[in-house]
């Protein structure tokens, strides 16, 4: 999969910002740092992706989609840092 | 000595069909119209120009950042005054005058309100009596001037004169 075009990241960038605000997260840096900080993190799941892979058992790997494998990592990363769907434990 | 001529609030503010600043409470009972960080939006006040006007406008733009704890705000203010029979078909044109802008560092804590000045320096040549409109954007595409992450929420603007 490539790595998203300008266009995108822009958009991706404004989205985090908006949420930042909304939720009131504290920006101390400016918004061309996270324009930059979406573009690294893009990159670096593209220079990763295949280590991704293989870390996953074999049924899943060959299997599932490129969607089901973002939601696994997008649940994933959000339950170890207290969001999305997965309720916390109490 | 200066005078307020004008309060114009974010309940009162026609939001441009296009892009719009998001209308909402932004906690702790303030309504506040937010202006977005990556996307230049506008809101627009109507109003008469009060007897008695002089020169010398000012607008004071009361804002709070939402989460950005460093960097600038670009705000822009400009105005559009219709005399009685001035030749413009209000159906299809607007006339607002160039654009009036000042930009600063925003407070160090989100959530702190701020009060930036902008002298009216184009004025549409306005006179008493004129249907005015005045236009806030925060110019959220400049580069230089505008580098704070995050909504900026605007809480009122103050329009005087005679500073």
């Amino acid at each position: 999969m490539a790595v998203l075009s300008a266009v995108r990241r822009k958009k991706v960038a404004a989205a985090l910002m908006r949420e930042w605000s909304a939720s009131r997260d504290v920006c101390p840096f400016l918004k061309a740092a996270v324009l930059e900080a979406v573009g690294d993190v893009d990159d670096y799941f593209e220079d990763n992706q295949a280590a991704m892979n293989s870390a996953m058992p074999a049924s899943v790997r060959s299997t599932a989609s490129i969607k089901m494998k973002a939601d696994l990592y997008h649940f994933v990363m959000w339950a170890k840092y207290g969001r999305g769907p997965v309720p916390k434990e109490n | 000595m200066a005078r307020t001529i004008l309060i114009l609030t974010p309940e009162n503010a026609r939001l441009n069909e296009a892009s719009p600043p998001e209308i909402k409470e932004g906690g702790n009972g303030h309504l506040v119209l937010a202006f977005d960080a990556s996307t230049v939006e506008t809101a627009i006040w109507t109003a008469v120009a009060p007897q008695g006007l002089t020169a010398d406008m000012v607008g004071e733009v009361s804002y709070r950042m939402a989460s950005a704890t460093s960097g600038k705000v670009d705000w822009e203010l400009s105005i559009e005054a219709i005399t009685d029979d001035d030749a413009l078909d209000t159906d299809t044109t607007d006339s607002f005058a160039a654009v009036n802008a000042a930009d600063e560092t925003v407070p160090g804590t989100a959530g702190y309100m701020s009060q930036l000045a902008i002298t009216f320096t184009n004025d549409d040549s306005i006179a008493a009596g004129d249907m005015i409109r005045i236009k806030l954007e925060r110019d959220a595409d400049d580069g230089t001037d505008d580098t704070a992450a995050g909504d900026a929420e605007l809480l009122v603007l103050e329009i005087k004169d005679g500073v």
